[in-house]
């Protein structure tokens, strides 16, 4: 199974020779192992880690791009559902903290909000079909969307209710550029 | 009744199952930190949940076995008077069961993922006030999760072949489930970090076909125990024992032709011998009695291998 991630990733990654070479050795996986070959596979599986995570740029990535695209298009797609006092529409723009969050987040990226506005299960069917970036509800952790779609961690906690905002499905560098802003704003407004 | 005469382990075996008992502690409280880790990092990776359930599913065979060695030893009663063997062959059916179920449910569960197109959402953790990628901290339990099994599992084959414990066999290929779905877990999180959504459902997937492999196998073994099948080694070819066991009786003076039928129970044998008596028979039964010609048979049958437990002689004639 080594050689053959390997050789699925080979084309869009390039990784330190090492990795390449101890992988030749791992043999043929499926039958009996010899103790070597099981433990060279082991030690396969780590430096392949280790060399997919040296020899790339972002970590982790968005697998359908959503970050890449929204840089690229200059705007970010938020379907949002108005839910005072967590987001109140104002014109063509939107105050509350998950609009301030928001506004944070779009600056980091150099790029503008495009948002809009409707019911929270059409945004949430776009959301899982990737046609938005991310939606700002005043959601909850406990929201039956979740395994829908993915969270980020809490913005605000108030007893067992934790407000969340939604990033596409598996979008794993929006969601982690998204949570470590989160957690710096709370930082920042608890100091 | 006449319950049968306890089996005794000869000495080296029995320090064999000693050790045997100690490794599967040993599985039970790495495994038991194991899925206390693991718990704490799992995010919705799906090789990661296998990961864990297969870890908690692991329990099963240690359990089983320690359960089983405690009846081993009981001696036979007047209300079980063939002892309590089979209870090894229960605790083997039930690890592997567990073995079997645990590779089908990784296997559904990962060809579910990749049908519905799920997309693994890895966020972050903090610690000491530092957002870390989740995806360091699973692998960080995966590779914990992966060494003990690995290094148990190779210890317990050993010690299944000495002592022909099929439990501990099948113990030994869940422990190789173990870390090869941890080895898997690694290669599907550092996939999904890579912007691979399907990574993580894939290498599952092809782990668990390995898995329900070896599941069915130990299952079709415990079965054709159950069921009598002839004495077979622990990974499941023929025994020699029965022609070893029929070669001894066939080397007694009296003895002109012998046959035998063999099962197993647990590790060890039992099971009847025919035997076709020499003219001899009648002058070697004029100094010693009857009795104790059969009896000496019997004794030479269980001296032909440790495992030959009971062996009840009885006449017959020769068909050739």
């Amino acid at each position: 199974m080594a050689r053959r991630l390997l050789s699925q990733t080979d084309s869009s990654m390039s990784k330190p020779k090492v990795v390449r070479r101890l992988c030749a050795h791992s043999g043929d996986p499926g039958r009996r192992f010899p103790g070597a070959v099981a433990a060279l596979s082991y030690v396969c599986a780590l430096s392949y880690a280790c060399g997919l995570a040296l020899g790339c740029g972002p970590w982790p990535r968005d697998p359908e791009r959503t970050l890449e695209n929204a840089i690229e298009r200059g705007t970010l797609r938020v379907g949002a559902t108005e839910s005072p006092p967590w987001l109140v529409r104002a014109g063509a723009d939107a105050t509350g903290r998950e609009a301030e969050l928001l506004h944070a987040f779009a600056e980091s990226l150099g790029v503008r909000i495009e948002w809009q506005w409707g019911p929270l299960d059409d945004h949430m069917e776009q959301l899982g079909r990737f046609e938005l970036d991310l939606v700002a509800a005043g959601l909850t952790a406990k929201s039956p969307w979740s395994a829908h779609t993915s969270f980020t961690r809490p913005y605000h906690e108030e007893g067992r209710v934790q407000r969340v905002l939604a990033t596409a499905p598996g979008e794993n560098r929006t969601l982690v550029a998204l949570e470590r802003l989160i957690e710096r704003h709370k930082r920042v407004g608890a100091s | 009744m006449k319950p049968r005469s306890p089996f005794e382990l000869p000495a080296e075996h029995e320090r064999e199952m000693q050790h045997a008992t100690r490794l599967e502690w040993y599985t039970l409280g790495f495994m038991l930190t194991i899925v206390g880790v693991m718990s704490l990092t799992m995010g919705s990776s799906q090789a990661m949940k296998a990961a864990w359930v297969e870890d908690m599913l692991g329990l099963v065979p240690p359990i089983a076995f320690l359960i089983a060695s405690r009846w081993r030893a009981h001696p036979p009663n007047e209300r079980f008077p063939y002892g309590y063997h089979r209870a090894l062959s229960i605790s083997f059916l039930v690890a592997a069961v567990s073995l079997t179920g645990f590779g089908v449910f990784i296997l559904v569960d990962s060809l579910s993922g990749l049908i519905r197109a799920e997309h693994p959402a890895i966020g972050t953790t903090v610690i000491l006030g530092q957002s870390v990628w989740s995806g360091w901290l699973m692998i960080a339990a995966l590779v914990y999760s992966g060494l003990p099994p690995m290094v148990l599992g190779r210890m317990k084959l050993k010690v299944a072949r000495a002592l022909h414990d099929k439990t501990l066999k099948a113990d030994a290929d869940m422990n190789k489930a173990d870390w090869l779905t941890a080895g898997a877990g690694i290669f599907g999180i550092v996939g999904i970090g890579a912007g691979f959504w399907w990574a993580d459902a894939a290498a599952a997937g092809i782990i668990s076909l390995d898995i329900v492999k070896d599941g069915v196998q130990n299952l079709k073994r415990v079965v054709a125990d159950l069921m009598d099948q002839r004495p077979t080694t622990i990974e499941g070819e023929v025994s020699d024992v029965p022609e070893k066991v029929r070669d001894a009786l066939q080397a007694l003076p009296w003895v002109r032709w012998a046959r035998v039928r063999l099962r197993e129970e647990g590790h060890v044998f039992a099971g009847e011998a025919f035997i076709e008596a020499t003219p001899e028979l009648a002058t070697l039964s004029s100094a010693k009695s009857l009795a104790c010609l059969f009896e000496e048979a019997g004794r030479v049958a269980r001296a032909a291998d440790w495992r030959v437990y009971d062996v009840v002689v009885t006449l017959a004639r020769a068909e050739e």
